[in-house]
């Protein structure tokens, strides 16, 4: 699911990043979004989103959180 | 000896800087504070060595491969220029993202230190770190500092200097494509590249800045047909990752802890789906009111529901006490900002008082008292208020709750075609232009930048403040009409109503795309820190003071004279101004303002107004410096011809006073003084600001941001008096007819 419909609080796997855009996938490369990194929403607000990835809080509007797909992190669940 | 500091945004770079160097560079709470690469001179260890050693700090980066403008400048400044020695300065509580910086570092021909920092929030937090093992890992040296406590720094510069001045690159992502990536180090290395490991793996990410390189083309064809069948770029992130979370993350041991800080919490409130937006409007009217309401808390308002509370003059008083009461109270409290500023203008007027009466020759008392002082310590009485401005929006910056609000405004400012990236220049803008224009280099993309460069002069800085706040104070005092403070507030919501509705136009129609995607990382909370926060008040008065006693101080003794002499050369007293060398030059210029209220139609004073505008091109302080200036002549011409007064407020604001004379001599209405100050906040932005804007926009835009400057000023500051002069009639010609029917019974 996109992590748009992720649930608050909830660890998340993420399983792609499906943006088209080149320089917007390594941007979140670089600040640890890639397939395989664990993330957790900490905050909505019509759409966009904060999420905790490693130890950093990363803001994002709703384009880019409908386009990071995620799953459960079944580590945690 | 060169030493570049590198590292993630936010990772405390400037503050090492500082540190080291002994400088009071900003430092902030939010990623890209540093925009432009700064140099300084290491200051310890003198005893150890005699070579000179040159610190340069970087704006923060989060990998090699940039996303915005300012990040091309560190990445070119560590391939290109090579210095002796790179300190990667990683923040230990981010451990695992600011170590994927740190392998990319790795991979140049450069020397590096990492230097781990924050060790002190590590400590607190009750985690621990084997420095050890990451040092082991990587082979360079790794030492451990806190850089605003300031330990382990000057270990870690005696180690600095043993650091080999040679070091050849290292790469962990050599296993995920080798047999692709030794064929284009061969040929990087045969043309004499230097750093050829780092730019071949570069090229292989498919990276931007290295595709447009010389050879690009060539080396690229040597792996040609092999590995085509991988997502080489998946698979060097996936390498880089894997090899931190398993060599280096192992390092970090955690203590048991809640799975939310501090900062998460807190972020549950100030960035709430709901209230983040009241709370932001809140704290902003808190700020305004603080600084410049004159009836604070609104203590005077409410004691007007009953029997109302008595003005200082009614209190009976001595003459002393009535001025000193007057500082803080009349009617109703003032303000901390507006006490403060009466406090400044007390002082002033008494230090003009005792320097007119003591000089006998008229036109040098005229000269020093009321050109060079009277438009000095217009300017200068507004100090107080502009610092205490400028110190709320340091606190919420240095607590990191402006990363927040860039947050919380990305969705309204996405209607306008804007992401929430650009409101921190723009609130930047409230301060000065010029290092807000600069940090527009955080925004990726060009068509946003060059619109939110075009609006940032709408935000109106510190030294547009005294232009709003003498005029509306003028406006209170002579007309009896209205509320200072809400005047001015009322302004500042103008030039950014102003700012939107350009930016829209412009979005939809010359710098049209795509609105930006908004990624921001933000900050930990943390309490403001008095010391950071006295250098930025420290640095802004230093600022101001200077460009008072150079730029302003020259501006008035030359207004002041050419406002004293007419073409043949001859002195003029105060009444023949109107012959004056700068009075036919106004006169030139006036016409051009009548459709703004402030040209023909104010009579034959009117050029002070005129003149006051033009001279703002050079300083935005000069147009109440000019107003102190002229307003004092007018003054004293009154005195002489007796139809001219200045204003007869307690503590004689000489900003304010000067405009109330400027009000009387002219007979300007109140819709002309509103577009008078919306055409100076709105129109083209002082020097600096002009040149730092040419600099900052591609090449050829410049003419037409002038043009823009010029036309969005002109046509809505004639829209504010030709809506103002209609409503002003309208409702006064009403009550006028109310008056007239009373009067038929």
């Amino acid at each position: 699911m996109p992590l748009a419909r992720a649930i608050l609080g909830q660890s998340m796997l993420v399983i792609r990043v499906k943006s088209t855009d080149v320089k917007l996938r390594r941007h979140l490369e670089n600040l640890g979004i890639m397939s395989g990194a664990e993330l957790t929403p900490l905050s909505f607000a019509d759409g966009n989103m904060i999420i905790k990835v490693h130890d950093s809080r990363i803001a994002i509007d709703r384009d880019v959180a409908e386009n990071i797909m995620v799953t459960k992190n079944p580590v945690c669940a | 000896m060169r030493i570049a500091l590198i590292g993630n945004p936010n990772c405390g770079k400037t503050t090492l800087f500082n540190r080291l160097t002994g400088s009071t560079a900003h430092v902030g709470n939010w990623p890209g504070v540093t925009v432009e690469k700064r140099e300084g001179q290491y200051k310890g260890l003198k005893k150890q060595t005699a070579e000179r050693i040159d610190i340069v700090d970087l704006p923060g980066i989060y990998s090699l491969s940039p996303y915005t403008p300012e990040e091309v400048i560190s990445r070119n400044y560590m391939i290109d220029e090579k210095p002796d020695l790179v300190i990667n300065i990683v923040d230990a509580t981010n451990l695992e993202r600011n170590l994927y910086l740190t392998t990319q570092v790795m991979e140049a021909d450069v020397p590096v230190l990492v230097a781990l920092n924050m060790m002190d929030a590590v400590e607190r937090e009750g985690d621990k770190i084997d420095v050890g093992i990451i040092e082991r890992e990587l082979g360079v040296p790794v030492m451990p500092v806190s850089a605003l406590k300031g330990a382990g720094i000057d270990k870690m510069m005696a180690r600095a200097l043993e650091v080999p001045r040679e070091r050849k690159g290292v790469s962990v992502v050599e296993g995920a494509i080798s047999d692709i990536l030794p064929p284009v180090i061969e040929f990087y290395s045969a043309e004499g590249v230097s750093s050829p490991l780092f730019h071949a793996i570069k090229l292989l990410e498919n990276d931007e800045l290295e595709l447009e390189r010389k050879g690009a083309k060539d080396a690229r064809e040597k792996a040609a047909g092999v590995g085509e069948d991988i997502d080489l770029e998946a698979a060097i992130v996936d390498a880089r990752y894997k090899y931190i979370t398993t060599r280096l993350a192992v390092a970090k041991t955690r203590a048991k802890k809640d799975k939310f800080t501090k900062s998460d919490k807190i972020d549950k409130v100030m960035t709430h789906r709901v209230w983040a937006i009241p709370i932001f409007l809140v704290i902003l009217f808190a700020i305004f009111h603080v600084t410049f309401s004159e009836d604070f808390l609104y203590i005077g308002a409410w004691a007007s529901l009953g029997k109302g509370l008595p003005g200082v003059d009614e209190l009976g008083l001595s003459e002393g006490m009535t001025t000193f009461v007057g500082i803080f109270y009349d009617g109703a409290v003032f303000s901390p900002g507006v006490i403060l500023f009466n406090m400044f203008d007390t002082l002033f007027s008494t230090i003009m008082e005792a320097l007119g009466g003591a000089i006998e020759t008229e036109w040098l008392s005229g000269f020093i008292a009321d050109g060079v002082l009277g438009g000095l310590f217009a300017v200068l009485g507004f100090l107080p208020q502009i610092l205490m401005l400028f110190m709320w929006f340091s606190i919420l910056e240095d607590t990191g709750y402006m990363a927040r609000v860039a947050f919380v405004l990305d969705r309204i400012f996405r209607r306008f075609g804007l992401s929430g990236r650009s409101f921190m220049p723009m609130i930047m803008g409230f301060g000065c232009s010029v290092p807000a224009m600069i940090n527009t280099r955080t925004l990726a993309d060009k068509n946003e930048r060059t619109a939110t460069i075009r609006v940032i002069p709408f935000f109106s800085c510190g030294a547009k403040l005294p232009i709003l706040t003498a005029i509306a104070g003028g406006i209170c005092e002579f007309f009896g009409v209205g509320n200072a403070d809400l005047i001015t507030y009322g302004m500042y919501v103008l030039g950014v109503a102003a700012a939107i509705v350009c930016v829209l136009i412009m979005r939809n129609t010359t710098m049209k795309g795509e609105i930006p995607p908004f990624i921001m990382e933000l900050p930990t909370y943390h309490m403001p820190r008095f010391k950071n926060l006295m250098l930025h008040l420290w640095d802004k008065t230093k600022h101001f003071v200077k460009k008072a006693f150079t730029i302003i101080f020259a501006s008035t003794v030359i207004i002041w004279l050419f406002s004293h002499l007419n073409w043949a050369w001859h002195y003029l007293p105060d009444e023949h101004m109107n012959d004056s060398i700068l009075a036919s030059l106004g006169k030139f210029i006036q016409p051009l303002f009548t459709p703004l209220g402030f040209g023909s139609q104010i009579g034959a004073y009117g050029w002070v107004f005129a003149v006051a505008a033009l001279t703002g091109l050079i300083a935005k302080e000069n147009v109440i410096a000019t107003f102190g200036t002229l307003g004092a002549c007018l003054i004293a011409m009154g005195a002489n011809v007796g139809s001219i007064t200045g204003g007869e407020l307690l503590a004689d604001e000489e900003g304010i006073a000067s405009a109330v004379a400027m009000i009387t001599a002219t007979g300007i209405d109140i819709p002309g003084l509103i577009a008078f100050i919306a055409f100076n906040m709105l129109t083209v932005p002082c020097f600096a600001a002009c040149a730092t804007a040419k600099a900052e926009l591609k090449k050829g835009s410049f003419k037409w941001t002038l043009m823009f400057w010029v036309a969005a000023s002109y046509v809505i500051s004639a829209a504010v008096y030709t809506i103002g002069a209609w409503w002003w009639t309208c409702s006064f010609g009403r009550r006028s007819r109310r008056r007239q029917q009373c009067s038929s019974f």
